[in-house]
């Protein structure tokens, strides 16, 4: 299983689009930390190194790490499938539920590297302009230094489970599409409706994966341990629903490419 | 001397949005055997090779390779089989080196040095750090093959492996298959179309029509039936063809400009040239004619679709 997942990590560092997403996810940092040193000088802001991790995870966390998702996933299963490279694992000693869950766990490494990056990015480049600090502050909230780092690494660490679940949704549809285009299609339109929805809808919020791409609004500035109980169901709900859905057709599933 | 099944199949039917693609077939191939799968475009063979790798599931009947049931035992069915499906498809952004390392790292206890024998023995060592997307057919076609025999196979599973190849690649691949078959004792059940290809590689053959198996056996066996052939060239042809009539082993006569085709009965082709010769006839020549394959898949392609015909009228 560990050689069938390093070989899905290894494929994936082979595609040109994964340092498109870097390079992306660079720009936007730049862009985060041109706007937070505005707003530290226009607008009275009291924003230190230790707080532009969370600024920038705030710029990124909703938008480009869920399409980051999808497009590995689109790349990972529905690009193989369509090309028929899918199968040649399956030629081997290997199910298809190791298939799959070895594709998972790809994903799941990549996307924390990705994190891994945009975390020491916003600690790099948030100390190097704007020094540590000497407090926390978020939304008008301070925090000791310890509290803020601790509450950086429970976002960064939640927001990892949230995008795997949500790529279980994606690995879904891209069991029930054989098209890579259209899986990107459909994922970005409830992708976008359901950012939507978390606003037009507040009370269907709880129950949508992507108001929990994004956690200390809901939890660590206002905590209760009831929501995060919630929130965490509703995750792994998501996350072992659609896997154990996607799992039940793709071994059923007649592979004909 | 008992000889193992590599591949046995049982009653196999596949039917897709209620077509019927692969109707009640069976086959058996035994260990050492370079078996043949023949059939036209659209016949079913790549669908019964998707069967047996378990990527399409049968509505009914039994596989067995290695005498494992592919659907209870895949991993130890697939254990030390190789398989090419269609056109080879690899990662195309990575290199030929690149693809068969990663298919290397799923084999237990594969030898460090194998993925550049394999590269080396399909003849694409020198490229194999170059992109597959760079890759001709022909090159994919050998990546494929060089793929498949990363397991060590005693077994390989090959779906039209000449496909795309240039005569001389066809030879080459062909002269591999036969030379592996014969020196490394490895089992082919090869797909095509090519008849040809199955005279010159295989020494069982079973041909798919519509989805049924219209004959089997081996190739020998196949076109040798129970007559012969034989051409006859004599300046008294009119003469000639008055003797042959009155044998009772004769068949068939057929004159043309200059010969004379006579059909006989198996092993009477020297009772012909004695009646001949006795009767002061002058013979040139005496030529035998082997029945093709492809004269005898004609014949059966023709002989399976009147009598669906006829069942249909």
């Amino acid at each position: 299983m560990t050689r069938l997942i390093m070989n899905e990590v290894i494929k994936i560092f082979h595609q040109k689009k994964v340092y498109i997403f870097f390079a992306i996810l660079f720009i936007i940092s730049l862009f985060n930390l041109a706007g937070t040193a505005i707003t530290n000088r226009y607008l009275s802001g009291n924003n230190y190194g230790q707080t532009f991790p969370l600024i920038l995870f705030d710029g990124v966390s909703n938008i480009i790490i869920p399409m980051f998702v999808i497009v590995l996933i689109t790349s990972l299963f529905s690009d193989e499938y369509a090309d028929g490279s899918l199968k040649l694992p399956l030629l081997r000693k290997v199910s298809r539920n190791q298939l799959l869950l070895s594709k998972m766990g790809a994903i799941g490494i990549v996307v924390l590297i990705f994190l891994l990056v945009l975390l020491i990015l916003g600690y790099g480049l948030g100390i190097s302009f704007f020094g540590w600090g000497d407090q926390f502050v978020l939304k008008s909230k301070s925090f000791e230094p310890y509290e803020g780092v601790m509450l950086t690494l429970f976002t960064y660490g939640i927001s990892l489970i949230s995008y795997l679940s949500f790529g279980m949704m994606i690995l879904f549809l891209a069991v029930i599409i054989n098209n890579s285009a259209s899986v990107v299609a459909v994922s970005t339109g409830i992708l976008f409706t359901s950012l939507v929805s978390d606003y037009i809808i507040p009370k269907a919020a709880p129950y949508l994966i992507t108001n929990y791409f994004n956690t200390y609004r809901l939890f660590a500035l206002d905590f209760e341990f009831k929501k995060l109980l919630a929130g965490l169901i509703v995750i792994l709900t998501y996350g072992l629903g659609f896997y154990l859905t996607s799992i039940s057709i793709f071994n059923r599933k007649d592979i004909l490419i | 001397m008992s000889c193992k099944n590599m591949i046995e199949v049982r009653n196999l039917s596949k039917s897709f949005k209620g077509r019927k693609v692969i109707d009640d077939i069976s086959l058996s191939v035994d260990e050492g055997d370079v078996y043949g799968f023949l059939g036209s475009n659209g016949s079913g063979k790549t669908t019964t090779i998707r069967m047996l790798l378990n990527l399409i599931y049968p509505n009914k009947g039994t596989i067995k390779l290695n005498e494992y049931d592919i659907s209870r035992d895949f991993s130890k069915a697939i254990k030390r089989v190789g398989a090419i499906v269609e056109i080879p498809k690899f990662h195309s952004y990575l290199s030929g080196r690149k693809n068969l390392l990663l298919m290397a790292n799923l084999i237990d206890d594969i030898e460090k040095h194998k993925v550049d024998e394999v590269l080396e023995l399909v003849g694409l060592a020198d490229r194999a750090e170059d992109k597959v997307k760079t890759y001709s057919l022909g090159m994919r076609q050998r990546l494929g093959i060089a793929n498949a025999l990363l397991c060590n196979p005693r077994l390989v599973i090959l779906d039209e492996p000449t496909n795309g190849l240039d005569p001389q690649g066809m030879k080459e691949i062909r002269d591999l298959i036969c030379r592996l078959s014969s020196e490394n004792n490895i089992t082919f059940f090869i797909s095509t179309h090519l008849l040809h290809e199955v005279e010159q590689m295989c020494n069982k053959v079973a041909i798919l029509n519509h989805g049924k198996i219209i004959a089997q056996g081996k190739v020998e066996d196949l076109v040798n039936i129970d007559y012969e052939l034989v051409e006859i060239y004599t300046p008294l042809i009119d003469k000639a063809i008055s003797e042959i009539e009155n044998l009772d082993f004769v068949r068939n006569i057929k004159k043309s400009t200059k010969s004379i085709f006579v059909q006989i009965e198996k092993d009477h082709s020297i009772d012909l040239n004695r009646a001949l010769i006795n009767n002061n006839i002058d013979i040139k020549y005496l030529i035998p004619h082997n029945q093709s394959l492809e004269e005898y898949f004609i014949k059966l392609i023709n002989g399976s679709e009147e009598n669906d015909q006829t069942n249909n009228e």
